[in-house]
């Protein structure tokens, strides 16, 4: 079960009002899943610990570019993950959220049940399976999932924060969690 | 059996404490600006009220102060006055001789009036005009 604040919208009102008790609840409230995403995706503590406080600082600094107070949790996110493309651009790996994947080439209807979190449930003796297999996925997949699995955004949040089309996200999203299901049934077997 | 969200946290939760610092440090320059905030607001009032206000028309202020206790001395003074009066009047004995020669001159004149008044309708004559006629009316 997610663990949400009390009236976030609330918070995000008297952060906006500048209270440092407001800010310090909504980071308070996002700072671990926030870390768990960048770490997947860069695998280096320190970058991501860098990462983690200049999207805090970032967020101070521009909230009022946030529109709806609602969407605070995926505009956070969206700070982040462009700070990890950036990171991965420096470390030479450009184009990496860029890349084309081939279910895309195709309009396919995918399955809904495809798309509930909830569904997938890890036997104690798979973490550690589940979670090699995770970092085996694609950046752009890998970052997929992690939002799906870390705060249950939909898939037009997570267009927003990938930067990328829904069409993609939907391809990508069910390309990873097919991989995934079919990798823990294989170990399970 | 956990959710991959479960598993996720669970893995990075050692992290907590050194988020923690970077939370505190990211929210500093917001904590500092609030402190600041309050330890001047009340300040400013008051010298501003006192630089604005008072400060250029002091001799008016003055002045009015004056004036105020000069007033509220002699509302003081007035009311003693007035109680010692009101107690010289309640004890001279001569007073109190007069108001009773007062009351019974008038508790004398109203008897009259009444017997007056009692016979006046029976000597009345017949002829004289009605004009002249005093109508009596005789109180229950």
């Amino acid at each position: 079960m997610l663990l949400v604040a009390e009236n976030p919208t609330t918070t995000v009102q008297n952060a906006r009002a500048g209270e440092p008790a407001a800010w310090d609840a909504l980071f308070k409230r996002y700072q671990l899943p926030l870390y768990s995403y960048v770490f997947e995706l860069v695998r280096h503590e320190q970058e991501t610990l860098d990462i983690v406080q200049e999207t805090f600082i970032n967020a101070v600094r521009h909230l009022a570019g946030l529109r709806t107070d609602e969407k605070f949790g995926s505009w956070l996110f969206g700070i982040a993950h462009q700070k990890c493309v950036q990171y991965w651009r420096k470390q030479s790996r450009r184009e990496v959220f860029a890349q084309i994947d081939p279910e895309d080439t195709a309009e396919r209807e995918y399955p809904s049940s495809e798309s509930d979190p909830s569904e997938l449930l890890v036997r104690k003796e798979q973490e550690e399976g589940f979670l090699e297999l995770l970092a085996e996925l694609e950046p752009p997949h890998r970052s997929v999932l992690l939002l799906h699995f870390l705060e249950d955004f939909s898939l037009e949040q997570i267009a927003e924060i990938t930067s990328a089309n829904p069409g993609t996200v939907k391809s990508r999203m069910h390309y990873a969690k097919r991989a995934l299901r079919k990798l823990l049934e294989e170990k399970s077997a | 059996m956990k959710s991959p969200r479960e598993i996720l946290l669970h893995k990075h939760r050692a992290a907590t404490p050194r988020l923690d610092a970077l939370r505190h440090a990211a929210l500093r320059p917001l904590n500092n600006k609030a402190d600041t905030k309050e330890r001047r607001e009340p300040r400013r009032l008051l010298p501003l009220l006192w630089r604005e206000l008072i400060q250029p028309c002091r001799g008016v202020w003055t002045g009015l102060a004056a004036a105020w206790v000069v007033i509220i001395c002699f509302q003081f003074t007035a009311q003693e006055s007035d109680s010692d009066t009101f107690r010289t009047v309640q004890t001279t004995p001569e007073v109190i001789m007069a108001a009773r020669e007062q009351r019974r001159l008038l508790s004398e004149m109203i008897a009259e009036t009444e017997v007056k008044n009692i016979r006046e309708p029976s000597a009345m004559p017949i002829s004289r005009p009605r004009s002249e006629r005093r109508i009596t009316c005789k109180m229950a």
